[in-house]
This record gives C-alpha cells, structure tokens and sequence, in this order.
C-alpha cells in the first residue's frame, strides 16, 4: 500500500505555495517532511486530508494494484495550529466522539485508547477534562488518539511541541514501533534529532517545492565531503555560532560543525576568537544539512 | 458505521447538556418568560381581552412553538460551525467519514430533536399556564416533520453562511427579529399566504394540534417547500464546502 502525491500544485491569491510538489510514502515507512516556517508542509498535509483541494496534480492511495483517492477518516492525524480535541470535554469522551464520527464503535476504540494512555502516563486522567492537561499532556492525549484510531497513515505535524525531553523520547520509541508494525508515517518537525533518527526518508520542502529528498543516510553521506568538524579549546560553540554565518552548526559545547566548501571554513578559521583544536571532515547532522540548505542561497556539491 | 456517527453526535450533545444544564434549563425559562410575559402585556393593554383584537390564544401559542422550532433548527448548524472554528476542531470534523456534511447534517438532526423537545417542553407549560387545550390530531407528527424539514433546509443555507464568514451572530439577530413578526402574521392564515416560507408548515402544525383534519393541498405544498428548502440547503452548504476548501478558509476565519 502506497500513498501518491502526485504533481500537487496549490495558489492563494498571489502565494503558490505549492509547486508540482510528488511524493511517496510506504506502508512501514517514516517520510521525514522539512522545511522552514512557511514552506508549504501544512499546505500539504491538508491537501492529502481532503481538508484543502488542489488547483492540479492528485492524491493517491495504491493498494494492491487499484487507485483511489484516499478518504479524511483513513489518516490519523496531529494537526498543528489547531485543536484537536474539545478542551472542555474529558479524554474520554473526546475518543469516543472522534472514533464515532470516523465510523467507529466504542468497543473498539475504548480499549486501543486506554492502551495508548497508560503508555503516556496518562490512564488516570480518562475522565479528566482536557482543559486540566498540561498542554505537553494535551499533546500526547491527541497523539493517543490519533493512534487508537488505527488509521492507514499517520500525519504528525509538530507532534513534539511541547513535550519534555523524556516524552519525547519514549515517543521516538514509538515511532519506530509502529513503523515496525507497518504504519506509514508522514512527520514534519523541526525537532531535526527526532526527524534524523527515526526517517527512513526526509523530504526537503521550501517556498513550496521539494528541493531535496531521498532515504536520510544517503542524503546526508552526499554531503559527507563538504562537512568539517571543528573541534574548539574551549566550550564556546554556541556563543560563536550567533557570529557565524550560514552553513554553521553547533554539535555540543566544544563542536562546530561547517557544511560548506574548504576556502570559506579556511577564511572563517583565521578570525575566530577561540584556539582551534582539530579540524577533520564528517558527515553532517540534518540540523547541519537544514541550515546549510535554507540559511542562505549557496551552491550545492551537486549544483 | 452511519449509526456510530449519530451515536456519536448524541454522546456530544449529551455531555454539553450535561455540563451547562444551567444554561439550559434558563433558555427554556427565558422562553416561557417571553411568551407569557408577551401576553400578559398584550392583556394589559386591551382590558376587553385579547379576543377583542381578535386574537385566540390557542394559535398564538401554536404559532410561538413553531417560531422557537424553526428559529431553533434554523440556527442549529451555523452555531456547530461557528463554534468548531473557534474551537479549532472544524478541521476534525472534516475528517469525518463521509465528510463535514454529513456530519453537520446529523448533528443538526440529533439538535432537531432536542428542539423539538425544547419545543414541547415550552409549549406545555405555557398551556397550562394560560389554559389552552391542545387535541394533537393522529397525523400531528407529519405536520412537525414537514416544518422541521423545511427548517433545516434553511438551516443549511444559514450554515453555509457560516461556514463562509465563521461568525454570523449579528446576521441572525436580524433574521431572528423579521422572523417574530412574520410567524406571528401567520397567526391569522390567510389562503395567500399558503405559498409564504413556513406558512403551511406551520398551519399543518396549527390544524394538527388543534385535532382539525389536514387539507391534501397544504400537505403537499408543505411537502414541497420541504424538499426545495432542503434542496437548495444541501446545493449552498456543498457550493461553499468546496469554496472553503478552494480558498483554504475550512479551519480559519
């Protein structure tokens, strides 16, 4: 089972914010969806929802050799911005109501939602408003349902906004859970580490176009030969990389990290304030590889 | 899986009944206050009566139970609109199978028989209050239907305004005042009126509680105007629905 979004285009007034955009998500596949505020990722997500329609271009589901445009009730679905739960109303009856209208008895939903709840802590707040959470626990209530709905895909936009580190964590584990189970996971978040470890694949996304996109390990070791590690004699990384210019990233307290070619790290090394330890090549983080990518127009290795 | 999703509506619309039972219990109040506060002033004013301005209580009061059906119908699914945008929950909604439509349309039916039961729950009072007896003839309930048909076709235009301007309050306060006075023109039927907007829905419902036999030609034409209203209320709400999701307006104002 395959989920096509095949040649999406989509104007406001002026705004294209989506351009030919074609991508594809497996059943057992986690698609990482990037790109800076405004780059069209929500546009996208709501078009595949049925939420938003497409001036060209179509959204498919392929299973088993038939075609079809996928219904709203067959995602699960985390939206940004939005509410997506009633706050005044409790957990559970938040999953009974949204299970129903997707066509779902209680008897199913029930049981998968309290699962989902004891997994996030949260199995004696059932009758508990929403309204009470914390908004880190709203989060993950919203999360547990989207998940007890046992729906063909998962779209998570900023499923980690507000969850401490823990919880956000265990959510990692997760993910990769279900991916083992078969769900096909669509994640935009600008939490890159979570993105980084968990994508089989990433889509870079920006002013309304996939720039760049393919499995994550392949697409970072393309940049392998352009990436430099500096290494500092004191921990002062993240108080230098306000001065640094685009292409910088800190990878801890003593660590740079430059994506860029060698005659600019050259020229940077010289002027910087701190004793430089070592300077060896590596492969860049996705945080590395975003900056690189929408800090600043720069030409690419592959350009 | 229909049957879940009215189920489902039913679950909702009982746990904000039960949770602002006090609101509800003061609007129904607020309606028996207002009817009886109404004709107590009407009587003030002509110490003779009202009969000597040649008003029957009886069809006044019937003609208020069809204003407070209709106005209450009619309101029933620009206000879910209205408040899920707010809430942020009319995206969700959306995601329901079948469509916002559909589930709009069931909700506003799960609200249509809390109106109707609002409705009655006004009426009786206040004819005991004021000494009106009520002979519901056999076909009562066909005559109810018919206006509440048409009352939600209508009330399908007014949520296709909603789903277009996200707040409308001030739009259905004007509607609300030319209603009053047009329903209660009705109190006095006249044949020209037969063709008038809820005119023979609201007769039917006027002869049928009365115990009076239903005339052939106003159930037909009340029949009609139900399903044009609710035609036309179904053709607005799609139009805009995709409007909405063209613009991408659905979850935003």
């Amino acid at each position: 089972m395959r989920l096509l979004v095949q040649n999406v285009h989509k104007r406001f007034g002026k705004l294209e914010a989506l351009k030919g955009v074609s991508l594809e998500l497996g059943a057992g596949e986690i698609l990482g969806l990037l790109g800076p505020n405004g780059a069209g990722k929500t546009t996208l997500i709501k078009v595949v929802l049925g939420l938003l329609l497409p001036d060209a271009g179509e959204v498919v589901l392929e299973e088993g050799g038939a075609r079809r445009r996928p219904q709203g009730h067959e995602f699960g679905v985390l939206l940004e911005g939005s509410r997506n739960l009633y706050v005044n109303l409790s957990l559970l009856v938040n999953a009974l109501y949204f299970g129903g209208i997707r066509g779902l008895p209680p008897k199913e939903v029930r049981p998968r939602f309290e699962a989902w709840l004891e997994r996030f802590g949260l199995k004696d707040r059932l009758h508990a408003p929403l309204a009470s959470l914390s908004r880190g626990m709203q989060q993950k209530a919203a999360l547990a349902l989207a998940l007890a709905l046992k729906p063909r895909f998962l779209l998570l936009d900023e499923p980690t906004l507000g969850l401490d580190p823990v919880s956000r964590r265990e959510f990692e584990g997760i993910l990769l859970e279900l991916k083992k189970e078969g769900w096909g996971i669509l994640l935009t978040s600008h939490d890159l580490e979570v993105v980084e470890r968990v994508s089989d694949r990433v889509a870079f996304l920006h002013r309304g176009e996939v720039r760049r996109q393919g499995p994550t390990r392949a697409l970072l070791r393309d940049w392998a030969g352009e990436g430099y590690r500096v290494r500092l004699a004191e921990p002062k990384a993240e108080a230098l990389l306000k001065a640094l210019g685009p292409g910088w990233s800190a990878e801890g307290p003593e660590v740079l990290f430059f994506l860029g070619p060698w005659e600019a790290l050259r020229e940077v090394l010289g002027t910087l304030p701190v004793e430089v330890l070592e300077v060896s090549r590596g492969t860049p983080s996705l945080e590395a590889l975003f900056l690189h990518l929408f800090g600043e127009a720069r030409p690419s290795p592959s350009a | 899986m229909l049957c879940w999703q009215l189920w489902s509506e039913f679950l909702l619309e009982w746990n904000l009944t039960r949770r602002y039972w006090f609101d509800t219990l003061a609007g129904l109040l607020a309606s028996v206050l207002f009817f009886y506060s109404m004709v107590l002033g009407l009587e003030n004013l002509t110490p003779e009566g009202l009969a000597s301005l040649g008003l029957d209580l009886g069809p006044l009061l019937l003609v208020f139970a069809a204003f407070n059906l209709v106005v209450g119908t009619f309101q029933s699914i620009a206000y879910s609109v209205q408040s899920e945008a707010a809430l942020g929950t009319l995206e969700h909604l959306g995601l329901a199978r079948g469509g916002l439509l559909r589930q709009l349309l069931l909700r506003a039916l799960v609200r249509g028989l809390q109106g109707i039961t609002t409705s009655a729950l006004v009426l009786l009072p206040l004819a005991l209050l004021l000494g009106v007896r009520l002979a519901p003839a056999p076909w009562w309930p066909l005559s109810l239907l018919l206006l509440y048909l048409a009352a939600l076709g209508f009330a399908l235009g007014m949520g296709a305004l909603a789903l277009h301007f996200k707040r409308v309050e001030g739009f259905f306060t004007i509607v609300q005042f030319l209603f009053l006075p047009y329903f209660f023109s009705l109190v006095r039927f006249a044949p020209w009126m037969t063709p008038l907007p809820f005119a023979p829905g609201t007769q039917l419902l006027k002869l049928a509680l009365t115990g009076e036999g239903a005339f052939p030609g106003l159930l037909l034409l009340a029949f009609v105007q139900a399903l044009l209203f609710l035609g036309a209320g179904l053709f607005a709400m799609a139009w805009v629905y995709a409007a909405v999701r063209r613009r991408g307006l659905l979850g935003r104002y």
